[in-house]
């Protein structure tokens, strides 16, 4: 099994009610650091209330721990310091800059007039001068550098789940939760994202990506959780979970066997900035 | 763009104080008179400078916690609230205080005090409701309410005022909105609740900021959402008792200012809040300076004048940003 120092999400007998309903129910899963988790699911299975109770934005039952941590314990800012969460569609509708929109996942880390400040301490132009770097080095990972100027409300869709992308980055936590981060994106900008992705598992960070396509999680994916009606169906390795019987009992479809049409990006593409 | 917003403010500002000192009724020729006028004049212009900068930040402020451009103070129940404060302390001032032990108080000292009471009352219901129903849309119905329950229960006011006819008068210039009698210690006592004020909304400018994406992302950011919409409310409620104990019900300032701003500056909180203040405070100035010159029998109350441009405007803006409106800033 996996050391515990280097498990990032732990999740016990997870329960969510909402408005008198059970909506999600005895899940359990685990991620480690390096490690990219897909949940699984059809349809209102509770895949995306999972994620919102992972970052906290969702009140749940159970127990949650976050980098060693009771979820319980963790103020929302100490929290926003290990886990990041993308929805799947941001509400932001405002004028501002791409640069201001990822300047926002520094909150967490701001110094503050009173009280105790978030992360470790330092002087003021310490503070600004990691912040910057912090953002210069998530502009770039997302190819946004020259897009930093512009206003969030002019880029394309795709650029603007970048920076979506780019503000959790630029918070320098170390889990993420993805709500299907390629949801609305082209076959290029999706295997771009998950290109992007794999990176970020290699250096170590815990992803936990809400997937819709079952072929991206077997390719992407280490593991998988598959939900149905707000439980777990089975989660372990990906190709165990997209076994052939369970999609039967879950999706209600046939899998067919046979050599599917497969993209990849070709080696001098360029794409940078495009509309 | 935001450093020549700031030089077209400053002109503005400049010129408005201006003529917010040369023009009106008195003549400045008569040496005599011209600096008892002078003196008039510029108190006025610091209230309604005042008023004006505190309604156009409470405007931001509310509508970046509603995420709604619409939104306003007196969404809230708070300008209401804080009219009602300080009519009732009129009131009680003419009927019980005067003559008595509160005799050596002025209304002056006592308006403001009733102003923040009724704001801070108004709130205190919008919160107790708030905690039954964490929601915004009851947030806003309730704010409504109050409204409407306040102006109900200032035209009660009013007609138990009816029996003297000054106080009766005073309180429908209070209720229309007005800067003629704002006197040099009412300006000195209101002014530091408006430093404070902006201050303290300067210092969520950020968590406003982190607002305009949502509560839920927000909170994901590390937005602890129950203190900055307190504080919100808190820091609007201090700003609007300071519009109305300075000025009465002026209308559209907070609606109006930030609405016309965002198209330069941008939505982003630190960079309005600071140029909504300048140039809320000298819209209102312009209206003092516009309800001298009107020809009327005795001076346009502010408030009709900000009506009578700002509706107009507003529907104007409503009509062309439709769509903006529709989904967000």
């Amino acid at each position: 099994m996996v050391a515990e120092s280097s498990i990032a999400l732990e999740a016990r007998g997870l329960r969510v009610v909402r408005s008198r309903r059970v909506v999600l129910q005895a899940v359990d899963l685990q991620c480690a650091y390096g490690e990219t988790l897909a949940i699984l699911g059809p349809n209102g299975a509770g895949k995306s209330t999972l994620l919102r109770a992972l970052a906290g934005v969702l009140p749940c039952e159970g127990s949650l721990r976050i980098a060693g941590r009771d979820a319980a314990e963790l103020s929302l800012s100490e929290r926003a310091l290990e886990l990041g969460y993308v929805a799947q569609n941001s509400a932001l509708r405002a004028a501002l800059s791409v640069e201001e929109v990822v300047a926002q996942g520094r909150f967490a880390q701001r110094r503050r007039l009173f009280g105790r400040v978030a992360g470790d301490g330092g002087t003021r132009a310490v503070h600004a001068e990691r912040a910057s770097q912090a953002i210069d080095a998530a502009l770039k990972r997302t190819d946004l550098v020259e897009l930093r100027r512009r206003s969030y409300l002019e880029l394309s869709f795709g650029e603007q789940r970048r920076v979506m992308l780019a503000r959790t980055l630029a918070s320098g936590a170390r889990i993420l939760c993805l709500d299907e981060p390629t949801a609305a994106l082209d076959v290029g900008h999706a295997l771009d994202l998950f290109a992007l992705l794999g990176e970020l598992a290699a250096e170590g960070y815990a992803l936990v990506v809400v997937l819709h396509a079952l072929d991206d999680a077997l390719r992407f994916a280490d593991r998988a959780l598959l939900l149905n009606r707000g439980r777990t169906v089975v989660s372990g390795a990906c190709s165990d979970v997209l076994a052939r019987s369970t999609l039967n009992d879950v999706y209600h479809v046939e899998l067919e066997e046979r050599a599917g049409v497969r993209f990849h990006r070709m080696a001098q593409s360029t794409h940078v900035g495009d509309a | 763009m935001l450093a020549r917003v700031y030089c077209v403010l400053g002109l503005l500002g400049v010129s408005t104080a201006a003529a917010s000192l040369l023009i009106g009724s008195g003549d400045l020729a008569d040496s005599r008179l011209a600096p008892v006028f002078l003196e008039l004049r510029a108190l006025r212009f610091g209230a309604a400078f005042a008023a004006g900068a505190a309604l156009a930040v409470g405007g931001v402020v509310v509508q970046g916690l509603f995420r709604n451009p619409l939104a306003d103070p007196s969404i809230l129940g708070t300008t209401a609230g804080a009219n009602l404060g300080g009519r009732v302390v009129l009131l009680a001032y003419e009927s019980v205080g005067a003559g008595t032990w509160a005799a050596w108080l002025a209304p002056e000292l006592l308006l403001p005090v009733g102003c923040v009471l009724g704001a801070v009352a108004a709130l205190a219901i919008l919160l107790a409701v708030q905690r039954a129903g964490d929601d915004t849309i009851v947030l806003l119905l309730t704010g409504f309410l109050l409204s409407s329950l306040f102006a109900s229960l200032g035209g009660l006011v009013i007609s138990l005022a009816q029996e003297r006819f000054e106080l009766a008068r005073a309180m429908l210039t209070f209720a229309l909105g007005d800067v003629t009698g704002v006197g040099g210690q009412r300006l000195v006592l209101v002014l530091p609740m408006l430093l404070v004020g902006l201050l303290a909304v300067a210092g969520w400018a950020r968590s406003l900021d982190l607002l305009l994406s949502g509560e839920e992302e927000a909170a994901s950011l590390g937005l602890d959402l129950g203190t900055a919409r307190f504080a919100c409310i808190l820091w609007t409620a201090v700003l609007t008792a300071v519009a109305v104990a300075l000025a009465g019900s002026i209308g559209f300032v907070g609606l109006i200012v930030p609405h016309a701003l965002r198209r330069f500056v941008g939505a982003a909180h630190p960079r309005l809040i600071p140029v909504c203040a300048l140039a809320g405070g000298t819209f209102v100035v312009v209206c003092d300076v516009i309800a001298r010159v009107l020809p009327a029998q005795t001076e346009v109350p502010l408030g009709v004048v900000t009506g009578l441009i700002g509706a107009p405007v507003f529907l104007t803006m409503l009509l062309r940003t439709r769509r903006e409106v529709a989904h967000g800033f």
